[in-house]
């Protein structure tokens, strides 16, 4: 059995190569994202904190994307290992991107105008957007041939951001634990 | 001198180092000891908690009956000012003892006093007579807490009491950062209230989980809690906070200074079901014109209504906190304690604006209750003088003995050591979009004192006077800067110059 388990997830793993295009997106989205938070909170920091203290809250941002980033990536892996390989296994690299994006999207939506007591109907549309969000542009690029080219092409140059960010959220994480240990 | 001061003179002073270290606490546990019989002291901080919803100050509704008993044995102060017009300044004014442009944490951000000040405050000035205790169930005011920790023997996380606890910024992981830890995750990272998270999805599905959370626990206190469970950084009932504080209270050894921050009567407004339909008497308050600078332009309809949620959760946190001041009485606690209960800031119901999220800076969202209950008290005694919060530190530090510090900008309280002085001004300044490195150039601020209030708003879209009679319209409606010009006159210079005085260390040469 122990030997079954590692081979299992050998087998069901998508390609590194595809994991790792998964994995630029994904920093692209979160550290973007986590950057635009940071710069519209900078007008007022400056009010209150030192060049030191924004910069260290800054750390803080980038640190915990860096985490984001590892654990979104993770949930696709796993949602490759668990579902069909036919639904998310093959194609990983477009299926998991664009399910990246519709979740981005939706999350993003739903902190603009969610109100604080949000019906389960509401709840439930914007999950349908999701899904929609994310199955169309799936078909599209599983069964137009021109357009997988541009989106891959496309997940080829985003990984130009991972060589930014990631080392960014590394160097952001020492800078945290530094703090949290002195 | 130097050349007389050899390696061996160097190396018998270095062998009395350890003697002197080990020296300092044995000289503050002597300090404590000596102080062994003076009083605790009592400081309960409620949020948002304005005097003018109080009948004690004349409000026709009876909100709060148990303080009113408990006020006979008080010294009761009328005309009690905070300095900030919400949690961060004034709460950094009743730990200092400073306004708030001197401890320059005047934003909603502020991540603490000025650098400068960080051992200016009231745990820190009755360090050696008293142990102390710190608990602030409002983050805002937990930030200052964690700023003065080295001198708590005892600090209650801000969650403590509460049924769930939500800030990432608390977990002990973070305890040697927690300012920054704060500033990041709760103002930034994962903001479960209004605006957008920093985090993309962890910030949403926290946000998700949390209010998954808070409507199981209303679902299952929906009989206890009808308009909602009440709700800091996490939710909370009533009886827990005042048992957590109760069961604290009875765990003093020593003489203690204690600071309570809670948050009722804080919004969401949650009175428990035995309030939740108190006056409905057809009583409308005052209505009053709604101010140039009201945001929100609430209609009429929701100020009284929220009004009225208000009052009635007022009621049901007084009923709460009786039981409190109850088993402090009959523990004999009260003959040895001195009870302060007072507030950071006030709350406001009127001129388009509901709560303290306002440029407005009318008097309820200022004038706060202040009752003092010294050991043994069993007389009321009325104090109508204008008074700060402010003084509250000084006034502390005087009631045990201790010199009142040189660096606090309060008085000692009339009738507690301090005079009526009816030329004494006193300030309240919201400066919420100014910077704490530079000259407040954008603000409301007010002066008060020989029974006027001038209240002065200097803003790009809106700035201008308004002057007020106290005495005979406390409902601040008939403005008189216009027909007043000799006494509004005085009170624009003293209170220009004071401007002019505190800006003046950060104007540009």
């Amino acid at each position: 059995m122990f030997k079954t388990i590692p081979d299992f997830f050998k087998r069901r793993l998508p390609a590194r190569n595809e994991t790792l295009l998964v994995l630029s997106l994904a920093a692209f989205l979160i550290f973007s994202w986590s950057l635009r938070t940071l710069f519209y909170q900078v007008p007022a920091f400056i009010l209150s904190y030192n060049l030191w203290e924004i910069l260290s809250i800054a750390a803080y941002m980038l640190a915990f994307a860096l985490l984001e980033t590892l654990l979104a990536t993770l949930f696709t892996v796993i949602l490759a290992v668990i579902l069909p390989a036919v639904l998310f296994r093959d194609g990983f690299a477009y299926k998991a991107s664009f399910a990246l994006l519709a979740a981005a999207a939706i999350s993003i939506h739903l902190q603009f105008v969610m109100t604080n007591q949000p019906k389960i109907n509401f709840l439930l549309l914007e999950l349908g957007r999701g899904f929609a969000l994310w199955l169309v542009p799936v078909l599209l690029t599983r069964y137009v041939g021109f357009l997988r080219k541009i989106v891959l092409d496309v997940l080829d140059r985003l990984m130009i951001f991972s060589y930014l960010y990631l080392p960014l959220g590394i160097i952001s994480l020492l800078v945290v634990i530094v703090r949290l240990l002195w | 001198m130097n050349s007389k001061f050899s390696r061996r003179d160097f190396l018998k002073l270095m062998a009395l180092a350890p003697a002197a270290l080990a020296a300092r606490p044995l000289v503050s546990a002597l300090e404590k000891a000596r102080a062994a019989d003076a009083p605790h002291i009592l400081v309960f901080v409620f949020d948002a908690w304005t005097a003018h919803n109080l009948q004690l100050h004349g409000y026709p509704r009876r909100t709060m009956p148990n303080l009113e008993r408990f006020a006979e044995r008080c010294f009761v102060y009328h005309n009690h000012y905070s300095t900030g017009s919400f949690t961060v300044p004034g709460t950094a004014s009743l730990l200092t003892g400073l306004y708030p442009w001197t401890h320059r944490a005047v934003q909603l951000t502020a991540g603490g006093v000025a650098p400068v000040h960080r051992d200016h405050n009231i745990f820190a000035a009755l360090a050696g007579s008293h142990s102390a205790l710190g608990y602030s169930q409002n983050p805002y005011a937990d930030i200052f807490l964690y700023q003065f920790e080295k001198y708590l023997d005892t600090y209650l996380a801000e969650g403590q009491f509460n049924l769930e606890r939500r800030s990432l910024s608390s977990l002990p992981i973070f305890k040697n950062d927690a300012q920054i830890a704060f500033a990041s995750f709760e103002n930034n990272i994962i903001r479960n209230g209004k605006g957008t998270s920093g985090s993309l999805f962890w910030g949403m599905i926290s946000r998700l989980a949390g209010l998954a959370n808070y409507a199981a626990i209303r679902k299952s206190h929906l009989k206890q809690y009808p308009t909602g469970v009440p709700i800091a950084s996490g939710v909370f009932l009533l009886d827990d906070l005042v048992d957590g504080m109760t069961n604290a209270i009875r765990e003093f050894d020593s003489p203690t200074l204690a600071y309570f921050h809670v948050f009722p009567p804080h919004e969401p407004y949650a009175p428990k079901k035995e309030y939740a339909s108190l006056f409905e008497d057809g009583w409308v308050p005052l209505e009053k014109p709604t101010h140039p600078l009201s945001r929100a332009r609430h209609p009429w309809e929701e100020i009284v209504y929220n009004r009225l949620r208000y009052d009635q959760y007022l009621a049901a946190w007084d009923a709460e906190f009786a039981r409190l001041l109850d088993t402090l009485e009959t523990s004999g606690l009260l003959d040895n304690s001195i009870v302060i209960l007072t507030s950071d800031h006030g709350e406001l119901f009127e001129r388009g604006e509901i709560g303290h999220n306002t440029f407005v800076l009318s008097s309820p969202v200022v004038r706060v209750p202040l009752l003092i209950s010294l050991p043994g008290q069993s007389q009321r005694t009325d104090v109508h003088a204008f008074t700060s919060s402010v003084d509250l530190l000084p006034t502390i530090a005087s009631l045990v003995g201790a010199p009142p510090p040189a660096w606090t900008e309060g008085r000692l309280l009339p009738g507690l050591g301090g005079e009526a002085d009816p030329n004494r001004a006193v300030y309240s300044i919201d400066a919420k979009t100014a910077s704490a490195f530079s000259a407040i150039s954008q603000f409301s601020i007010s002066i008060t004192k020989q029974n006027h209030r001038l209240i002065h708003y200097q803003y790009p879209y809106y700035s201008g006077f308004e002057f007020y009679n106290m005495e005979d319209d406390p409902e601040e409606m008939n403005d008189l800067y216009p027909s007043e010009p000799a006494l509004a006159k005085q009170m624009k210079d003293e209170l220009l110059q004071k401007i002019e005085e505190f800006n003046r260390p950060y104007q540009k040469k």
